[in-house]
This record gives C-alpha cells, sequence and structure tokens, in this order.
C-alpha cells in the first residue's frame, strides 16, 4: 500500500513543470561550477572538488524542496479534497509516510540529476585537470552531505505544509533554514560566503554543529590538507562532522515523529464555526427596496482610496500570519548574529575590534540584507500575485472597473512594504547595538541610504518578479523563475560576471569612509540604479499593460499616461545604459578577467626582447602635482634626470605608464624620438638621437592627467575621492624597460598560456648585485583649502594661493622610489624623540590612537637604536590613509614615513585593551625602514623573508620584550594555522621560505612561526648580531639575496643548528608529534616523576614530487608538564624541558614538585604540527 | 441594449465552448437555459469581460466590449458559478472593498448602499464575521449582494440560486425583479422553473449553440398541442423509447410517466397535456440529442 500511495506520490512530483524547471535551475548550476573546477594540482573530479560542488549546491535545496512542495504538498487543502482523502480506508501513516517518502525521492532524483551532469561536465574540462575517474568519491559525498540534506529539508518543509496548510508558511521555513545556514557560515567563517575573507577559524566549534549542512565541519576537517591530499581523501565521519550529521539527522527525524503525532488527520475545523454562525443569524429582516447608487470615480484617473483599501487587505494577509512574525524574528537574529561575529573580531579575527561605526554595520549588513530582501520579495510578489487566484475570488475582482495599474501597485507597495520593515528592523537592532556599545554617533542619514543601496535591489526584484508571473501558468512555476532570478543573479555576480550592463540590480563594491565622508563609488552607484530601475520600470509598463483579468490575456489599452511612463523610462534606460557604457568601456578601461590575463600574457611575449636590454637609472624625480579632489582627478607634470649606471650603451628605450582610472600623458626625452606608442599596453619606445654612453645624463619630462571616478574600479594604493586622496605617484610616472607590473603573477593562468612559471628567479650567491638606484625627490603638491598633504621629503614651504593649499617638499639625501601622496583633512601632531621629529596625520575625529602610535612608535625606534643603529633621518611621518585603501592593505611604509588604514591602524576600539594593540602594526611599519629601506634586497625568490619576515620578527621581539616571552604565543598559533590553512589552496609545489615568490601565506605567516623557532633555537641576541652585520655588510646600495642573510644566521650558530636552519629556511618540514601514554608517581623525595611515552615524526615535502617523506628526527623539541589544562602563555606550567629526540618512539621523565595533570609535546609550537590534538594527555 | 454576434470560443484544450452564438438582450431579466457543459458559463465569463472570444463581437448600449472592457466593467454586476473570498476578512470590510473597486469612492453613499443590500441579502447580522467562514448559502448570499454595488446596468448571474433555501431564493428572485426593471439582467440557470417563474425573454443554450430564443409564452404556445402523456410500467420503457418520441421520463408513485412530442396521438392511452416552460426545454434538448443520433 505504501509502496503504491508512494509511487503516486513521486509521479505527482515529476509529472509537475516545476520539477523539470527545478532539474533544469540545479543541472546548469552542477555544470557552471564543475566548469570552473580543475587545476594541475587538483583535480576537478577530486573527492575535495566534488565535495565542495555538492556543498555548493546543497543550500539551493531547500529552495527546490519549497517549489515542489508548495504544488503537491498543498494540494489536499487548495483544492478540497482533504473530506474526500480523509475519509478513505488510508491511515495516517499511510498518507504522511507516503507523501514525505514522495517529497524525499523526487528531491534525490533531482540531486541525482546534480551527479549525472557533474560527471558528464568532466568531458568538457580539459584532460589536465582531471584525474582519474572514481565513483565512490561521488557517492560517498552524495551519501554524507546529499542524503541527510534533502531529509532535513523535507522534514521541515513538510512539517511546516502539514501544519500550516500555507504556502507563504512553507516558503518562510525555506528562509529560517537559508539563514541559519548563513549564520552558521559567518561564524564558521566559510569561505563559500562571499563577504567573508579570513581563512581564519576559530569560531568553528559551535558553528560547525549550528550549520546545517556540515559544511563547516568538512572546511575544518579537510583545512590542512594538501592538494595531493584532497584529490583522494574522501569525508570521514568523525570529529564534529559526525556529531554535526548525527544532528541534523537526528532533527530531521524527531522533525517527522512530531508531525506524525501532532497531524490531525482530519479536515480543519472551519466547518463547525461556520454552522454556528448559521444560527446566529435566524432572525430575518425585512426587505427594503433597493437603490443603485451612481460611480462616483471615473477609472481614468488613479484612486487613492481604492489603492489603499487594496494595500490594507493585501498587507494585513501578509502580516498578521504567524510567517510574517517569524521573518521579523530572523531579521533581528541574523542582524544581531551579524554584527556580534564582525565587529567584535575586529580587521584581523581575534584581534582588535571595531568601533561599532555606522559606516562599518552598513557594510556587513548591505549584502546579506539584500540578498535576504530579495528572497522575501521573490516569495510575497508570487505570492500576493497568486492571492486571487488561489483563493478564487478573481472572477469577481477582475471584473470590476478598476484599472490594472491599481491591483499592480497595491501589490508591489505590500511586497515592499513587508522588504522595508525588514530593513527597518535590521536597522533598529544596528542603532540598539550600538547604543549598548556606549557609542552614539549614530549617523541616522546614512542609515537611511541602506533602504537605497540594499532596498532598491528589493525593489528590482520585486518588479521583475511580478513581470515574470505573466509568463507562468501556475504558482510554482511563478516561483520558480522568481528563484531562477535569484540564483542567477548570485550565480553572474560570483562567476559569470561580463558587464554591469547585463547582471541584473549590479551594485560597485559597498565602501564608505568615515574619514574621507563618501562612498567610493557613489556616483556611478546612482547611475547603476537608474539604469536598472528603468530597465524595471520599462517592464513593470508591460506588466500593467498585460495583468491578468480573467482567463485570457485581456491586454489594457495604453493610456496616455502609460506611453508617457513607457517613452520616459525606455529614454532614461537608453540615456543611463549609455552614459555606463562610455564610463566603463570607453572613459575608463573595461576588462573582463579572462581578457586581462590575455592582455598580460600578450605583453610579456611581445616584449620579451626587452628583458635583458640594458636601461637608464632615474636619480631626480621633480614634480609638481595638483590634486582635485571634488573632481576625482589630479595632474602631475615634471621630469626626471637619469644616467646610463650600466657598461652598456643604450640606444633605444622603452617606457611604460600604468595606472588605472583614466589617463592622458605626454612624454618627451631630450633628443630622442618617439618611433612606437602601444595603446594597449600603453608603451613607449624612443630612440636616442645619439647613443647614450656609460654615465651619461639625460632629461625626461612628463605630463600627467588622470581621473578617478566612481566609475574606475577601485585600486587601494590610487584614488582620488572628495573628502582624500592616495596617490603611490611611483607606479604611474614612466618607467624604464620591461614592466614587471604588467605580467601575470598567477602560475596556473601562467602554466596554462604556456608561459615560465616561475616569476621569480631563484637567489643565487653569485649575484652580488649593487645598484644605486635611490633618487633626489622635489616636489610641489597643491590641493583644495581644506586639506593638507603628505608625501615623502621633508616640508620646506607651505602657502596659499587661490583658494588651494600648496606644499613643497624635499629630500635631504636620497631616497628609495617610494613616492606616496595623501591629501585629506588633517590634524597634525607632533612629538620629538632622541632628536627625531614624530608626526601623526590623522582624521580630524580619529584622535584616541595617538598616545598608542607614539608610545609603540618610540619604543621600536628605541629597539632599533640599540641593537642595530639609530633611525637615519631627523623626521618621521605617520598619516592616516581613507578606508578605500584596506582593499590593498593595512599600512604601507614609505622612506621616513608610513602610512596606516583607517579602521586598520586607526579608529580601532581601544578602549579596555590591556595591551597596546597598535604595538603589532606599527612595529612592523616602522621595521620596513630597516627591511625593506637600509637592507633593500634584490628581486628574485626569497625577496621578502628579508623584508616581511624580518618585520615579524620585529613584531615578534617587541611584543616579547614589552608584555613577556610567551605574549606572542597567540600570535603563532594563528599564523600557523593561517599558514597551513592557505597553502592547501596552493595550487602549485609549495616554496620554502628562502626563495618563496609573492605567497603572503609563506613569507607573512609561516615567515613568523619560523622566526618564533629561531628566537628558541638561537636566541634573540645572535640573530640580531647576525642581522646588524648583515645590515653593514649588505645594506644599500647593495641587493642581498636570502642566502646572504643564511650566511649571517651561519655565521652565528653551531652547526648543528644548521640543520635546523636549513629546514626552517631550505624546506618545507612538518612534524606529528602525539603523547601515547603518560603516568606520573610520587617519589619519596615528594617529587612527582612524570613518565611520557611520545612519538615524534618528521615529515619532509620533495620538491621534486610533491610527495611528503619521513625522515629520521634529530631534534630537541620541548615537553611540559601543568597543572590544569596547558595554558597558551605556559601561565600553569610546572616543568617544561628539552629533550632530544632521534627516532620515532621515545619514552621520557619529567620531575615537578606538584601533582601534574596534563602533559604537552611542543606546547609553544616550534615546530609545525597539523594535528594537535594528540600532542595533549591528561594524566590520571 | 446588449448585442452579441456570432460568438465563438475555443479553449487551448481544443474544446469548443461556444459555436456562433447571437443574442439581442434588452433590460428585464433574460433567462439563459441550458445542461451542464452547455457553455453558459464559458458565454457569462466572456460577457463578463474576463476572457476573450475566438470569434465575434459583443457590444453593450453600442459600445464594442472587447475592445474597450472597461467600459463595460463600470457598469457590471457579476457573481460567476463559484468563487472564493480573502481568509480572515470580514463581510462588511469585503463588501467595502468591492466597492472601492467598482468606484463607490463617496464614503457616505457607499455606505449607505452596503447596509442597504446587507439587510436585502439577510447578511446584515453577520456582516463582521468572515466570508471564509460563511455556509454555502450565505456566501451565495454575499456573492448577490457584491454583484448589486454601484449601479450596474448588466447584471450576470451564473447558477445564482444553487445552495439556497426556498425563502432566499424567492427573495432573491423579488430582488431580481425590482433591479431588472432598466437593467439587463441575465440569469444562467439549469432551473425550468427559475426561468418561467422570472423571464421574460428567453434563450436555451446546448452544446454552444443557441437552440432556442424568445419569450416563454410564445414557445410554450409553439408546442400546444404536440405534447402527450402516459404511466407505464418500468420494463416498458425502453419499447416505447424505441417507437415514440420521448421527451422525458419521470418517475411517478413508482411508475414511469412518459412524456412524448407528437403531432398526433402516438398510441391509445396517450393523454394530451397542456406544455409548460419544461417540455419546451426538454422537447429542444431531444432533438438536439435526435440531430445527433442521425449523425451517428
Amino acid at each position: 500500500m505504501i509502496n503504491k500511495l508512494t509511487q503516486f506520490e513521486f509521479k505527482a512530483h515529476v509529472n509537475q513543470m516545476g520539477f523539470w524547471v527545478a532539474a533544469l535551475v540545479v543541472a546548469w548550476m552542477a555544470f557552471m561550477i564543475t566548469g570552473q573546477r580543475g587545476s594541475n594540482l587538483l583535480f576537478a573530479n577530486s573527492s575535495y572538488a566534488i565535495t565542495q560542488t555538492f556543498l555548493f549546491v546543497v543550500p539551493n535545496i531547500i529552495f527546490v524542496v519549497c517549489v515542489l512542495a508548495s504544488s503537491t504538498l498543498l494540494r489536499d487543502s487548495q483544492y478540497k479534497m482533504e473530506s474526500l482523502i480523509f475519509t478513505t480506508p488510508i491511515d495516517k501513516f499511510q498518507y504522511l509516510t507516503s507523501r514525505y517518502l514522495g517529497l524525499v525521492l523526487a528531491t534525490l532524483l533531482l540531486m541525482f540529476v546534480v551527479m549525472i551532469v557533474m560527471m558528464v561536465t568532466l568531458l568538457k574540462l580539459d584532460d589536465a585537470l582531471i584525474g582519474p575517474f572514481n565513483l565512490s568519491y561521488y557517492l560517498i559525498s552524495f551519501c554524507v552531505f546529499i542524503v541527510p540534506a534533502v531529509l532535513l529539508c523535507c522534514s521541515i518543509v513538510f512539517a511546516t505544509a502539514m501544519f500550516s496548510k500555507s504556502m507563504i508558511a512553507v516558503y518562510v521555513s525555506g528562509i529560517v533554514v537559508y539563514v541559519v545556514y548563513i549564520i552558521g557560515s559567518v561564524f564558521g567563517n566559510s569561505p563559500m560566503l562571499v563577504g567573508s575573507s579570513t581563512l581564519l577559524n576559530d569560531g568553528a566549534g559551535f558553528a560547525s554543529l549550528l550549520e546545517p549542512y556540515g559544511l563547516i565541519a568538512y572546511m575544518e576537517q579537510s583545512a590542512y590538507w594538501t592538494s595531493e591530499q584532497r584529490n583522494t581523501f574522501t569525508p570521514v565521519l568523525t570529529g564534529d562532522l559526525l556529531l554535526n550529521r548525527i544532528l541534523w539527522l537526528a532533527v530531521s527525524v524527531s522533525l517527522f515523529v512530531f508531525t506524525y503525532h501532532k497531524f490531525a488527520f482530519r479536515q480543519p475545523t472551519i466547518t463547525k464555526k461556520s454552522a454556528k454562525k448559521e444560527v446566529e443569524e435566524e432572525s430575518k429582516t425585512d426587505i427594503t427596496g433597493y437603490d443603485a447608487v451612481d460611480i462616483s470615480h471615473d477609472f481614468q484617473t488613479f484612486n487613492f482610496s481604492i489603492w489603499l483599501s487594496k494595500l490594507k487587505l493585501e498587507y494585513a494577509s501578509v502580516t498578521k500570519g504567524l510567517t510574517f512574525i517569524v521573518l521579523l524574528v530572523i531579521t533581528v537574529v541574523f542582524t544581531a548574529a551579524l554584527l556580534i561575529g564582525n565587529i567584535f573580531s575586529g580587521p584581523i579575527s581575534g584581534g582588535q575590534a571595531y568601533y561599532p561605526l555606522t559606516e562599518l554595520i552598513l557594510e556587513i549588513l548591505q549584502q546579506p540584507l539584500s540578498d535576504i530582501g530579495m528572497m522575501v520579495a521573490i516569495f510575497y510578489a508570487v505570492e500576493l500575485f497568486w492571492t486571487e487566484r488561489v483563493v478564487n475570488i478573481n472572477a469577481l475582482v477582475d471584473a470590476t472597473p478598476t484599472r490594472n495599474f491599481t491591483f499592480y501597485l497595491a501589490k508591489l507597495t505590500t511586497v515592499l512594504a513587508v522588504g522595508f520593515t525588514l530593513v527597518t528592523a535590521s536597522i533598529l537592532v544596528s542603532i540598539v547595538f550600538q547604543l549598548t556599545q556606549q557609542y552614539y554617533d549614530i549617523e541616522p542619514l546614512l542609515y537611511l541610504s541602506l533602504y537605497y543601496y540594499a532596498g532598491l535591489p528589493i525593489v528590482l526584484t520585486a518588479l521583475l518578479t511580478l513581470f515574470l508571473q505573466r509568463f507562468s501558468k501556475t504558482k510554482s512555476i511563478g516561483l520558480l523563475l522568481g528563484f531562477g532570478v535569484f540564483s542567477a543573479h548570485i550565480i553572474v555576480k560570483a562567476v559569470l560576471f561580463t558587464h554591469p550592463l547585463i547582471a541584473f540590480a549590479y551594485r560597485p563594491q559597498f565602501i564608505y569612509s568615515d574619514m574621507a565622508q563618501t562612498l567610493y563609488h557613489s556616483d556611478a552607484l546612482h547611475w547603476y540604479n537608474l539604469y536598472w530601475f528603468s530597465v524595471a520600470i520599462v517592464l513593470s509598463v508591460f506588466t500593467v499593460k498585460f495583468w491578468q483579468r480573467g482567463l485570457s490575456t485581456v491586454s489594457q489599452t495604453f493610456t496616455r499616461g502609460s506611453i508617457a511612463i513607457l517613452l520616459l523610462s525606455g529614454t532614461s534606460m537608453i540615456a543611463s545604459g549609455g552614459y555606463i557604457y562610455y564610463q566603463t568601456n570607453v572613459f575608463n578601461v573595461f576588462m573582463t578577467k579572462e581578457q586581462s590575463l590575455d592582455k598580460q600574457a600578450n605583453y610579456e611575449q611581445q616584449y620579451a626582447q626587452f628583458k635583458t636590454m640594458p636601461i637608464p637609472t632615474v636619480t631626480d624625480i621633480n614634480v609638481d602635482v595638483n590634486i582635485y579632489p571634488n573632481k576625482r582627478g589630479y595632474d602631475a607634470k615634471g621630469g626626471y634626470v637619469f644616467e646610463n649606471k650600466t657598461d652598456k650603451p643604450i640606444e633605444q628605450l622603452l617606457l611604460s605608464v600604468v595606472s588605472s582610472g583614466h589617463v592622458e600623458q605626454a612624454i618627451t626625452i631630450d633628443s630622442a624620438t618617439l618611433i612606437t606608442f602601444d595603446e594597449t599596453h600603453k608603451q613607449y619606445i624612443f630612440q636616442l638621437d645619439k647613443v647614450m654612453v656609460p654615465g651619461d645624463v639625460r632629461k625626461l619630462n612628463f605630463e600627467l592627467n588622470i581621473t578617478h571616478n566612481g566609475f574606475t574600479e577601485l585600486d587601494g594604493e590610487h584614488f582620488v575621492t572628495k573628502g582624500g586622496a592616495y596617490i603611490e605617484l611611483e607606479d604611474v610616472i614612466p618607467q624604464f624597460g620591461f614592466d614587471e607590473r604588467l605580467i601575470m603573477g598567477d602560475e596556473e593562468e601562467r602554466l596554462k598560456r604556456g608561459l615560465v612559471v616561475d616569476v621569480l628567479e631563484r637567489p643565487s650567491l653569485q649575484e652580488n648585485l649593487v645598484s644605486e638606484d635611490w633618487v633626489n625627490f622635489e616636489t610641489t603638491v597643491s590641493t583644495i583649502d581644506t586639506h593638507k598633504v603628505a608625501t615623502v621629503g621633508k616640508l620646506q614651504k607651505s602657502w596659499t594661493e587661490n583658494g588651494r593649499n600648496f606644499f613643497h617638499f624635499k629630500t635631504d639625501k636620497r631616497v628609495k622610489q617610494q613616492l606616496a601622496y595623501v591629501s585629506a583633512e588633517f590634524d597634525v601632531v607632533s612629538k620629538q624623540h632622541n632628536n627625531v621629529d614624530i608626526s601623526i596625520y590623522h582624521a580630524p575625529e580619529h584622535n584616541k590612537d595617538n598616545a598608542l602610535v607614539f608610545e609603540a612608535l618610540t619604543s621600536t625606534m628605541d629597539y632599533f637604536n640599540e641593537q642595530f643603529f639609530p633611525y637615519r633621518s631627523d623626521e618621521f611621518t605617520v598619516v592616516e590613509l581613507p578606508y578605500f585603501a584596506s582593499n590593498q592593505s593595512f599600512g604601507s611604509a614609505q622612506p621616513g614615513m608610513y602610512l596606516g588604514v583607517e579602521n586598520r591602524f586607526f579608529n580601532l576600539d581601544n578602549k579596555d585593551s590591556e595591551h597596546n594593540h597598535l604595538l603589532r602594526g606599527v612595529s612592523h611599519e616602522f621595521a620596513h625602514q630597516y627591511w625593506g629601506g637600509y637592507l633593500e634586497p634584490n628581486y628574485v625568490g626569497g625577496y621578502a623573508t628579508m623584508t616581511e619576515t624580518l618585520c615579524k620578527y620585529t613584531e615578534l621581539v617587541m611584543a616579547r620584550k614589552t608584555y613577556g616571552q610567551y605574549s606572542a604565543n597567540v600570535e603563532v598559533h594563528l599564523s600557523i594555522d593561517r599558514y597551513l590553512q592557505a597553502r592547501s589552496y596552493n595550487n602549485k609545489v609549495e616554496n620554502p621560505l628562502y626563495h618563496v615568490g609573492f605567497e603572503p601565506f609563506i613569507y607573512y605567516s609561516k615567515g613568523k612561526q619560523v622566526m618564533h623557532a629561531m628566537l628558541d633555537l638561537v636566541g634573540e641576541a645572535k640573530i640580531n648580531q647576525a642581522l646588524k652585520g648583515l645590515l653593514e655588510s649588505h645594506g644599500y646600495p647593495n641587493k642581498p639575496t636570502s642566502l646572504d642573510l643564511l650566511n649571517a644566521y651561519y655565521s652565528v650558530t653551531t652547526p648543528e643548528q644548521h640543520n635546523i636552519i636549513n629546514d626552517l629556511f631550505k624546506r618545507v618540514v612538518f612534524h606529528d608529534f602525539k603523547v601515547n601514554a603518560v603516568s606520573t608517581v610520587q617519589q619519596s623525595n615528594g617529587e612527582y616523576a612524570t613518565t611520557v611515552d611520545v612519538n615524534s615524526l618528521k615529515i619532509v615535502l620533495n620538491q621534486e614530487t610533491n610527495k611528503e617523506e619521513l625522515e629520521v628526527i634529530d631534534d630537541n623539541i620541548e615537553v611540559g608538564i601543568y597543572s590544569g589544562y596547558p595554558a597558551i602563555d605556559n601561565s600553569n606550567v610546572l616543568t617544561i624541558k628539552k629533550f632530544h629526540f632521534n627516532q620515532d618512539k621515545t619514552t621520557i621523565t619529567l620531575y615537578s614538585k606538584e601533582k601534574p595533570s596534563y602533559v604537552e609535546i611542543d606546547p609553544n609550537r616550534y615546530r609545525i604540527d597539523r594535528a594537535m590534538v594528540d600532542n595533549v594527555m591528561k594524566i590520571l | 441594449m446588449l448585442n452579441i454576434r456570432n460568438l465563438s470560443k475555443t479553449y487551448d484544450n481544443g474544446v469548443h465552448a461556444l459555436n456562433g452564438v447571437s443574442l439581442d438582450i434588452e433590460p428585464g431579466l433574460f433567462g439563459l437555459l441550458g445542461p451542464n457543459g452547455a457553455g453558459k458559463s464559458s458565454l457569462m465569463r466572456t460577457i463578463a469581460t474576463l476572457q476573450l472570444p475566438t470569434h465575434g463581437q459583443i457590444s453593450f448600449d453600442n459600445k464594442d466590449i472587447i475592445k474597450n472592457p472597461n467600459i463595460l466593467r463600470q457598469s457590471l454586476g457579476y457573481l460567476p458559478q463559484e468563487f472564493g473570498v480573502y481568509p480572515k476578512v470580514s463581510c462588511y470590510q469585503l463588501l467595502e472593498h468591492m466597492a472601492l473597486l467598482k468606484g463607490l469612492t463617496d464614503h457616505k453613499t457607499r455606505k449607505a448602499q452596503i447596509e442597504q443590500l446587507l439587510h436585502q441579502t439577510n447578511l446584515y447580522d453577520v456582516r463582521k464575521k468572515d466570508v471564509s467562514s460563511f455556509s454555502g448559502g450565505m456566501r451565495q448570499r454575499f456573492g448577490i449582494a457584491q454583484a448589486l454595488l454601484g449601479s450596474p446596468k448588466l447584471v450576470i448571474v451564473d447558477e445564482p440560486t444553487a445552495g439556497l433555501d426556498p425563502y432566499e431564493r424567492n427573495r432573491f428572485h423579488n430582488l431580481l425583479c425590482e433591479i431588472s426593471e432598466n437593467v439587463v439582467v441575465i440569469l444562467s440557470t439549469h432551473i425550468v422553473e427559475d426561468v418561467s417563474q422570472l423571464c421574460p425573454n428567453m434563450a436555451i443554450l446546448a452544446e454552444g449553440q443557441v437552440r432556442l430564443k424568445g419569450k416563454p409564452s410564445e414557445l410554450i404556445n409553439d408546442i400546444d398541442g404536440t405534447i402527450w402523456r402516459k404511466i407505464i410500467t418500468k420494463d416498458q420503457t425502453s419499447s416505447y423509447k424505441e417507437r415514440f418520441n420521448v421527451i422525458s421520463e419521470q418517475l411517478v408513485t413508482g411508475k414511469t410517466q412518459l412524456v412524448v412530442q407528437s403531432e398526433f396521438q402516438p398510441e391509445m392511452g396517450f393523454d394530451p397535456v397542456t406544455p409548460d416552460l419544461e417540455d419546451v426545454y426538454f422537447a429542444t434538448l431531444h432533438q438536439l440529442s435526435n440531430g445527433d443520433d442521425n449523425d451517428k
């Protein structure tokens, strides 16, 4: 019986059109995602890629189930079949089980289609991207992730449908599930969620359980897997993943059981009530005469009260129910969760919290809020569009003379009212959040802009969804069309983006700077909004004209008003579209990702012969810059003196001008002729009239005029806005020779295009490059009268002329070519320290950090003064950068100054902090005066080991010096975590530190751990001794390599230590420690002897084969015993001691006065172990 | 007043619901009689501007209402055969809403008319209850009330008395008569009695075609003297049916009473009957089925 009934249900699902449309949508998704997968190391059909694709599809299952359920589960109550069915001999069990199984089977079939499409799509991919086919990878992932997800979604939707018998309640249950997923992902920092950027995974425990699809738990499990392992490792049901799966399976089952017990196999009791009412109306009234009442409205014009009546009815119908309350609650919880998750964790996960600035809150909220708003708009638009038809009152309503427009407007207004009510709720929660944090600068205008920024996509979605309903015969198809719009919107944004003009409801990045008091893309945003709004209005005119009245398409004639609106919106669509096209493609440069990669490849091939040509060296730069913040542009006019410092004659010069934004440029060189100008790559080739012999000096003049308006893609190192400008001028002014900036960095793309994979050559000891390439720099810069400018050099003079501020800067000695200009409204505070004038340029409002900056800066200066040699200038400047720069970096070091980004270095919440949270960043940036400044390495592999890694070292020693030996332990732990997570996304054989390329996870994250290990191995004094020697022997104009650095380390260490140094810098090494057993006994002297049995494996990555190989350990490793669980700062350590290990398994003994309760091997993480769990053991 | 010319309607699934219907209807009650599936509702919906005909014209007051449906909608009262209502909306609220949709924007007159209609349809006492909880009869009365809102010039009521008790039905008939003085009222029904009681003009619709139209009295006159009746036993029925033109049969105290149409007495035992509208109706339908038989 059940069998037959289930078959019947299953057929009902499969026979509906919605099923096939849904199949098409999910199949398309699977196809698109699989089509993007695969690299040479991580195959498109690797176990990991398969699982990820499934996990990408999984959050959408709930919508599919909603669609399937909306037309089948509710059909009995909708078509009033209940009385027929409930009186047949089938019992409750058969009825419910068959319904449920039918839904589950239909959904599983859809997911099966996804799996098949994933397999078939492989055929379209390049052979190199595909590994051996293994069916079990698909099946295991399918069983672990898809089946439970299907059960969960079906149980939830089933329960909702059976109890509420309401379609909108079913949708809302869908949204609830989606939101729970998003909250889980936000807390677990899912890499799949747009907007969560850090890979740091500290809150995973709770989130990995909460998130209903097991995604976070899987991410946690696979976080440290290498590509090699990702190819073959299937998800393992242990730990959090197992708990997660059990939890959600239990939820699914209990929901079904609950539904079964609570479901009344009877018709709802409305009929009884009405019977009672009928009795009430027994009293008959007398018949009075009928009087016709003339219609008072002519229906040629819009009538407010008719619209209001319709609106009241619609709005009441959507907000009266429980569903609306549920949505409101979700919005409130969701907003609070997002704010707590983001504001408290600050710019670096686990670091200092942000102030709850309104602009940061908007940045956090606008994307998720508009996504949820769009979904709500789709659901309600569909629901309202079909209301009359569903309740079957359409014949009455459609035959009234009320114009289509009134109906349309009432429904639209209702949808928007719901959407905007949710936005309002979210804003209120945010304000309450700010107040609880004692933050009172609410900025209501900025909040209002959220209605525009997150609200307009909701409006557009509502307009489009209503338009699409006319193409659908049934509600569930209508819903699918709406859902299709939503997923297309998400997918186009994420993968298929080609042009804003065809990406529905396109919005540029939301980034608002408190310092500059402006949104970066503000003008462009208005234009995009105008364009998409016009498009939506054009569609709406047709929606109104063809509004369904009755059964067939009885279109309404165009009224004069609608023609006017059509013309107006059509014109505005074409005009704004045209303007946007002009701005994006003509005034600015527009390229898809593929196009720009092709361009880079083309440059590298076309200009290869210039790589080896001798180039002259610039010795003097003199430039006048005029910055026009309100026009969002600047001009720069100046000249170079350059000299042939090579030993070869120079006949030809290649020059390039590279800049984002709209650029007009002119270059002239004394006694030289321009022979070609390449417009695409902005390359000039000049033929010198007279050959430049070694030692020859010439002059070059240039003029640049650059505009960076709202349509220019935000470049974090180059922007001009009305409230602040930041220009790295050295990147914009002409450069000699083959331009390394124009080539492709992405190694996988390089491989695809047949280019040499390594961008940087390996360091060699033979090179011993010496190059005097620093410059004398002089500049006069002007800006508007409210701004001040900071740049490299000493301020000679400043004056005001024609309402503009002028500043004349000049360097007193040669400086590295790093010439940043910052123009903004600044307050300047100064202080003298050891004959150095320190100035801080900060936004007037951001004045709470000055003391901390001074403190951090002077203590770092003192350290360098003591350990190496004094800072070589009598001025040091700290400048705040507008938040827009955060797209690129935290801060930037320049000769004699550093620039720190708003909300990164400046304006962080420094209340109640025990430590100076700026010490880390400030010491890092100041250290660049030495590492990368006085010691300027050769630009080959390992370059960053001598700049960023040494700055990380400075962070470590400054923290240890100020706050104690173990104070940086948390930082080191986080760095190891970042390194291990990021390395698994690496798609080539991992470089060891000494020839690292552009791989921040190695030179920052691993670098920090390596220097931490060096401090343990060699000690601070000897490291500083080595570094001091290197500064003296290899400082500017020498260009040392990482091998010179290693030699310096070797010179202060023993041969045994050399081996470990080599492991740290020249190889990729891991350890696998494990405490096998531990026991403790009290001896006669009262001391406790703790015997520990440990494993200590050493694993080395073979650079040739990319395979990990075991090697016998020969190293000193710490083991510690603790009273209580080992604290990260060793505060509860009883005894900690180094032991020499030279075999895989060793038994050691530690002594302590107190009875220990825990033992841990390598508690300070001087070596990298990927499975920390088994390094600790409780002593029983 | 309402002129229908050569109206045809074929649905997407191929069903020919209307086939060349032409009617001219003047103010007063007009009965549209026909069996289930004759196309009555299709015709009503088409007139009520809810669907477009495949062919043909409809004009009301000499205005083409296919091109300009809104002209008719302003003076239309329509009660479809079945309809639903918004949940959780009271009777008064919903009438008020419908009144507004019909353009009764003046608050005072709207209120007065709604109250009057509530009294006339005997819904005044339950005006604050949700319509969705009404029983079938009450809901039907609500439908009547909403159809009469405003000042309709054309009232279309599709099977209106189904579900009404005799008292309510009477009341409704009186109301229809009252308004039909200078308004076109089309009453679609399969109950002959309704038409014979009320309608000065009528048409019989079957299989999408108008089979007969005229004044009931004239139509009855036309068949006067051709209708015969005989009571027989049940087992004789089939042989009688083979031999005579039996237009209807009815059980009378367990025996079958046959009605036969014939120019002369068909057989001994047949008594002449003074025909009524029911006989006209059955005779018309019978001709139709005979015609079908001939086709076969």
